[in-house]
Formats: structure tokens, C-alpha cells, sequence
């Protein structure tokens, strides 16, 4: 009898605690998948994992905590704000994201010097195609203003001349 | 000279020995006039960082009205002053106040009341509201036990 | 002046079966093994941790408030540590096997560790680097589960509870102020003991096991060795031993047996609640971030000058009040005593100086943080569980503005009680009072400055 409290003890305690959690964590009937994020301060890793995938229309729970200081947690693209992820609390938060697309989430309580780096993305794929709209088109274009035939007499005229091909060609040379 | 009987001495015992508690209990809470300067309005600049206050010591005098100004430069903190209750919370950029008057004297203890990592229960300072009656109290406390416990105890 | 509680039927009974101590050995070790697995695996979020809510704070408000002034080691015949060692070591869970046997390889320990410096040793490892122990509850699975095996280890080499009696830490504090409890357990008339030729309780019966802490109830004159296992008392078959209710400090009184050791001990428990008030406590927080980066250069010289304070500053200026105080008090008899015998004797003073300042200490950090009990019952593995319905509790310091009106007093008892036995002791060496006086302003200036860190 003795002998049966200590196996309780010794290995039914370790195994309930392991055992509670795996079925507190288990997908709910309808499907719902769980995700855990643990949020560190930026120097100790920052979000982890700082990318997630989802899949569009899936009912999913993310639970948030944080072991060393107060972070926050927002998805401005799915609407999701957390106020506060107090250390050693865990905040649940459910989202079903119904749009295909790539969603930026951050840290919006200050943990850190790079609490500005503090960010994750959420790539939810889905079945139609991700359709990133093209940005509209600068208002010159918009007016049909030709930038270049706008000229100055300059005092000292470069041998290159600024126009919008030559910084495009910046942007070329800087993004290698 | 007679010498004395043991009954006598322990009578001589038990009558310093209550003298001494007497005296202790008077020192402890006699009112006393306090007399102190003129309250004033007092602007204290607090900065947390984990895990130390600064100035890690503050003082004020009795009747003051203090305004804490906590500001935080690393992490969320809290200040919580332990006595008086108050308390207020200060994110790094955006300084928090709140005030209190500082009608109680002695020595209490503030500390950060938002969890901001490992040492976040030691991370205390000190509020000294002057004058210090409760120090001094209890240093005259300490010489009277010290005196009565020598007189009471003090036979051959 | 004693009367015999463990006489009171009811009592007796209790005391003679072994289930209901077994039974709460067991609630003990279940407890011991959720704190290590929730300082394991749980969230390293202290406040949020059983692990380390219930071991520093809990456990530690129970043990040096209640348990240890009022009920001596009662914690060390309940104590979870050595309990699955002894179970192996006994080869029996509850009922004894007959003839009290053990199967342990039974070696002695070592004649030149038979004393309490290894337990110094391990509590001055323990207070030194408690600003990580304290607060990072990985770190505490770890001592405790490092103690057990010890424990564990220790049961199947040495002969009986060696790890008890000359390993433990925490057995080298409370056994030294034990002494102070208003409990004991003795026999009741030394004589029986006399006549007997077996000394069962030593060696063992079919009804229980001889002493675990190596003691012989019938010698008994103080409680610092005996851990209120109260096997012997299963043991005895002529009902001779009895816990007693007793004057507070008895143990106090005694005029022989005080050892270097002891003596020690209690110097190191004074000089760490010195520490502790100043470091964690105070408002200096570059003692806390250097107390807690270990490994840094300013953290060796933090440990410089802790382990300087604790074995030879504190030790040196108590020394010099011993021996300022043999000149001054020119004995009154042709009396010759060193000052080593007189070190070891007024040490006594030691035992309830500091048992009230770590009472005193303790009461400043328990009351403002037992709130985190509540969350930590519902939620121990800080996971986002609540079992009880408690986890959202929030941090409620307990009576902040009354811990300096409780401070005061205990100090001053603690004060009242050091101060009589330092002219107590001058008197049994046959010295004038006047010999006590130094030691009377070394606890008075050791009162003032804890009272100054607490106060001030």
C-alpha cells in the first residue's frame, strides 16, 4: 500500500503534469491547432518561433508567454492586440485567419534596447494564390509629370543627371 | 553585609526585569510631539532599471507631499510603497506620477510591483520619512533592554 | 520543569505507529518533486513557480517562524530528503523488517567529518550564491534534487541517516537552535537506561530501527542531534523515551559539550542575516546585480569579502569580546580557562541572537510575497493552468506597514535572552559579570545594526 503512494508519488505526479498539459494542449474537436509562442526579451531571442504557418480558414489558438519581463503582442493585420504578456501568465489568443497573405506581429510593451526589433511574421497560405495588390503608382506618374523635362540650370551640372531611372539604378545597386 | 537569599534576588529579578519591559513599551509608544520642519511639496525623480531604484534612498520630511516621478529606462516597472500603498506603474519613455502624503513617519520600503525578471523581488528601496521616530524608538529600546538585562541578570 | 505530551493517549498512539508520520513524509515528497519538476521544466518566471514559491517562501516562513522556535527539528522527522534513501536503505517502506536491519554497505563516516563544518561548509555554498538559488527556479530543482541524490547516495554507503546528521545544510541551522524549541525528546528516568543491556534504540528491534542520527536517546541532553524521528521511541520496549513539553531554551543552560563548530554555525548564521538585510533587502542595488552576476570580477570580491565576513571578521571581532572580556572580568575563584573553552561557551549567545534575526529577516520578505502562494497552488508550472481557481490572484503584499512593528520586539527579546547568558556563562567560569561585557556590546552593536538596515 506504502509502496503504491510512492509510485504515485515518484511516477504518476511527473506523468499527471505532463499528461494535464498534453490534454489541455490537445486539438479541440473542431480542429482547433495550437500554437505556442514564448516571448523573451530581444537580446534573449525575441519571439520563438518568429514564423508561423497557418493555413487560411484553420481555427487556431495561440498561447503567449513570456519568461523574463513584460512583453505585449500584436497582429494589426488580424486584429489582434494583447495588452500585456505578464511573466509566467500565459495568454491565449483565437484567431482564424480567413485571407491568405503574410502578417507581421510584434511586441508592443518596452522590454528591451531592441524591443523595435521584437517581431515575427504569420504566413497563412491558403488555396487561391496570394494576391499582393501592387502599390498604386506615385502621384507624378498619376499626373503624368515628367520629372526629367522639369530642368533647372544648376550652377554645377553632373555628368550623370538625376531622374527617377538613375535612383532606380541606386536602389539596383544598393539592394545587391 | 547579609547576603541575599535566592528569593530575594529573584523578587530583585522579576522587579528590575518589569521595570526594564515597562520602560521598553514606553519607549516603543509613548507619543511624542513631533517637531519637524515645515511640510513642503517634494518632487522626487525615481529611475528603475533592473533591478536597483535611484536614488536607491529617499527622504522626506513629515507632512510633505511627495510626487514620485517613477521613470523607467530598460523594462516596465512598478513602484509600490510599502505603508502607504500606493503605487503606479512606468513604461521606458513614459514616465509615470502619482503623490501621497507623507503623514507617517519611519523608515518604508518600496518596491517594484511588475514582474521585470529574476531579481524582481529584491528590487526595493527606501522611503525615510523624517523624523525617523520608529529608529529611534526602537535604538532607545535597545539600550534600556541591554541596561536592564545587565542590572537584572548581574549577581555573583 | 517538563511535562511528558507524548504520554496523552491519543498522542501516544500517533507516535507508536508509523502511518502517520509515514503519511506525511509522503504529502512532503510529493510536494519536493513537483518543486523540482516545476523548477525543471516549469517557467522560469520565479514568482510564477512552485518551486520556487513554495520552497523559499512557504516552506521557509513554516520552518524559521513556527517550526524551528516552537517545535525544534520537528521538519527533519518529516523531511522528504532522505526518505526514498532510507526506504532503500531499509529495504521497507513502513513497517519495519525484523531485527532492524539494514542493507547498506554501513560504513562509518569519517572520524575527522564528524561534526557540523561540512554542513557549514554547504550552507555557506548555498547563502553565497543565493541571489541566483532564490531567484531562478531551475537553479532550485536542481540543489534539491542534487540533495536528495546526495542523500540517496549517502544511505546506500554509510550507516544510517549520515546525510541527516552530517551532510545536510538546513540540519546544521535548525539543530543549533532547536535548542531553543519548548519541546524534547529525552528518557525519563536514565536509570532504566542504566539497567538495560540491550539499548535497543541504539542498535535496533524487531519493533523499529536503531537511532538514524547515530545519537543514544539515553544520553540525550540537548536537542541538536536528535532529528524527532521518534523511532526510538517505537523502539524501546521499556517505554522509557518521551517528547516533552519543556521551558522554552532549556538547552541553553547547559554547561558542557560546546563545541568550535557550534560555535561557528551560529557566527555564520548571524554574519549571512547580516548579509541577506543588507544585500537583498536593502536599497543598494549594485550588492544585488554583483551578488547575482557570478563569475564576474565583482563577484569574487563580493565572495571575498562574504566568506571573510562569515569565517573571520564576525568570528574575529566575537573572539576579541571573549578575550577583552577574560581580562576584564578577573575571575572571582582561581579559575584558568582558555579562551578557547570560553569562544566556544559564550557562543551559546549566538543561538537566540540569531534565531530572531533570521525570524526578524525572514518577516520582512514573507508577508510582502506570500501572496504568490495562491497563483503558484493553481498554476505551479506557470503553463496558464488553474486547478483551483486562484491563478489570477494578483500580488498582495501581506501587512507591509506592520513587519518593522514585529521586527523590534523579536530583536529585543533575541537581545534580552543573549544578554543573560552572557552573564551566565561568566558566572559558571567564575568570572566576575564584569567579563561579560564585551559580548554584551557585541550583540548590542549586532542588534543595532540589523535594526539600522531595517529601520533606518
Amino acid at each position: 500500500m506504502a509502496l503504491a503512494v510512492v509510485f504515485i508519488v515518484l511516477v504518476v505526479l511527473p506523468a499527471t503534469i505532463f499528461g494535464y498539459q498534453a490534454w489541455l494542449l490537445r486539438p479541440a474537436s473542431a480542429g482547433v491547432k495550437i500554437v505556442e509562442i514564448i516571448a523573451r526579451a530581444p537580446d534573449q531571442g525575441g519571439f520563438s518561433p518568429d514564423r508561423l504557418s497557418l493555413k487560411a480558414g484553420e481555427r487556431v489558438r495561440l498561447r503567449i508567454s513570456s519568461p523574463d519581463v513584460l512583453h505585449g503582442f500584436t497582429i494589426p493585420g488580424l486584429g489582434v492586440d494583447v495588452d500585456e504578456i505578464y511573466p509566467g501568465k500565459v495568454v491565449e489568443v483565437d484567431l482564424t485567419p480567413d485571407k491568405p497573405g503574410r502578417y507581421a506581429f510584434a511586441c508592443t510593451r518596452w522590454c528591451g534596447v531592441d524591443h523595435w526589433r521584437m517581431r515575427g511574421v504569420i504566413e497563412v497560405a491558403g488555396d487561391s494564390p496570394v494576391v499582393v495588390a501592387p502599390p498604386e503608382p506615385p502621384l507624378f506618374q498619376q499626373l503624368g509629370v515628367d520629372l526629367d523635362a522639369m530642368v533647372d540650370e544648376a550652377h554645377i551640372i553632373p555628368s550623370v543627371k538625376p531622374s527617377s531611372g538613375a535612383g532606380a539604378g541606386l536602389n539596383r545597386h544598393y539592394r545587391q | 553585609m547579609t547576603r541575599s537569599t535566592p528569593s530575594i534576588i529573584r523578587g530583585k529579578q522579576w522587579l528590575v526585569g518589569g521595570a526594564t519591559i515597562a520602560l521598553v513599551l514606553v519607549a516603543l509608544l509613548m507619543p511624542l510631539p513631533v517637531l519637524g520642519a515645515e511640510p513642503q511639496e517634494r518632487h522626487v525623480n525615481i529611475t528603475a532599471r533592473s533591478f536597483a531604484f535611484e536614488p536607491g534612498t529617499v527622504r522626506v520630511n513629515r507632512g510633505d507631499t511627495v510626487i514620485i516621478s517613477l521613470e523607467s529606462t530598460d523594462v516596465v516597472h512598478g513602484l509600490y510603497v510599502d505603508g502607504y500603498g500606493g503605487s503606479v506603474v512606468a513604461e521606458p519613455g513614459r514616465p509615470a506620477t502619482f503623490s501621497f502624503v507623507a503623514d507617517r513617519p519611519g523608515a518604508f520600503r518600496f518596491r517594484c510591483s511588475i514582474s521585470c525578471g529574476s531579481l524582481h523581488p529584491f528590487m526595493i528601496g527606501k522611503l525615510v520619512v523624517e523624523p525617523n521616530l520608529i529608529f529611534g524608538r526602537s535604538l532607545a529600546a535597545t539600550v534600556i533592554v541591554v541596561i536592564g538585562a545587565i542590572l537584572t541578570f548581574w549577581h555573583r | 520543569m517538563r511535562y511528558a505530551i507524548s504520554e496523552i493517549p491519543l498522542i501516544k498512539r500517533v507516535l507508536k505507529s508509523r502511518w502517520p508520520q509515514w503519511s506525511i513524509v509522503a504529502v512532503m515528497l510529493f510536494f519536493f518533486v513537483l518543486a523540482i519538476i516545476a523548477g525543471l521544466f516549469g517557467t522560469p518566471a520565479g514568482n510564477r513557480n512552485f518551486g520556487i514559491v513554495f520552497v523559499w517562501i512557504v516552506w521557509w516562513a513554516l520552518l524559521i517562524l513556527l517550526l524551528v522556535p516552537f517545535a525544534g527539528r520537528l521538519w527533519c522527522g518529516v523531511c522528504p530528503i532522505p526518505a526514498p534513501g532510507e526506504w532503500l536503505q531499509r529495504r521497507a517502506l513502513v513497517r519495519p523488517r525484523p531485527g532492524g536491519k539494514l542493507y547498506t554497505l554501513g560504513k562509518k563516516w569519517p572520524r575527522a567529518f564528524r561534526n557540523i563544518w561540512l554542513q557549514n561548509a554547504g550552507f555557506l555554498a548555498v547563502a553565497l550564491f543565493s541571489a541566483v538559488i532564490l531567484t531562478t527556479p531551475i537553479v532550485t530543482a536542481l540543489l534539491l534534487l542534487g540533495f536528495m541524490l546526495v542523500a540517496v547516495g549517502t544511505s546506500l554507503v554509510f550507516e544510517r541517516r549520515t546525510f541527516c546528521r552530517y551532510l545536510c545544510p538546513v540540519g546544521g541551522f535548525i539543530g543549533l537552535y532547536s535548542q531553543v524549541a519548548p519541546i524534547e525528546l529525552r528518557v525519563k528516568d536514565p536509570a532504566v537506561c542504566a539497567g538495560h543491556k540491550e539499548k535497543l534504540c541504539y542498535t535496533g528491534s524487531d519493533d523499529g530501527y536503531g537511532c538514524p542520527w547515530l545519537v543514544f536517546p539515553g544520553s540525550l541532553t540537548s536537542n541538536t542531534y536528535c532529528g524527532l524521528c521518534t523511532e526510538c521511541l517505537k523502539t524501546c520496549n521499556q517505554d522509557n523515551i518521551a517528547i516533552f513539553v519543556r521551558r522554552p531554551g532549556a538547552d541553553l543552560l547547559k554547561t558542557t559539550g560546546h563545541r568550535v563548530d557550534e560555535a561557528y554555525k551560529g557566527l555564520i548564521m548571524l554574519a549571512c542575516a547580516l548579509l541577506y538585510s543588507a544585500v537583498l533587502i536593502g536599497p543598494w542595488g549594485v550588492l544585488k546585480e554583483t551578488a547575482r552576476a557570478v563569475g564576474t570580477p565583482g563577484w569574487f570580491v563580493y565572495a571575498g569579502v562574504f566568506l571573510a565576513l562569515n569565517l573571520a571578521i564576525l568570528p574575529g571581532l566575537f573572539w576579541l569580546a571573549v578575550r577583552s572580556g577574560q581580562s576584564l572580568g578577573k575571575p572571582v575563584a582561581n579559575a584558568k580557562t582558555t579562551t578557547g573553552t570560553l569562544f566556544g561557551d559564550y557562543a551559546a549567545v549566538l543561538v537566540p541572537l540569531g534565531l530572531t534575526a533570521w525570524v526578524a529577516f525572514s518577516l520582512s520578505f514573507v508577508l510582502v510575497n506570500f501572496s504568490y502562494a495562491w497563483p503558484a497552488l493553481s498554476d505551479p508550472m506557470g503553463w496558464g493552468w488553474n486547478l483551483l481557481g486562484t491563478a489570477g490572484m494578483p500580488w498582495t503584499p501581506y501587512v507591509p506597514g506592520l513587519v518593522p512593528v514585529l521586527q523590534t520586539p523579536v530583536l529585543l527579546i533575541g537581545l534580552a535572552v543573549a544578554v543573560a547568558l552572557a552573564l551566565r556563562t561568566a558566572r559558571q567560569h567564575g568570572q566576575s559579570p564584569r567579563g561579560a561585557l564585551p559580548v554584551v556590546a557585541f550583540c548590542a552593536v549586532v542588534t543595532i545594526g540589523l535594526l539600522g538596515l531595517y529601520l533606518a
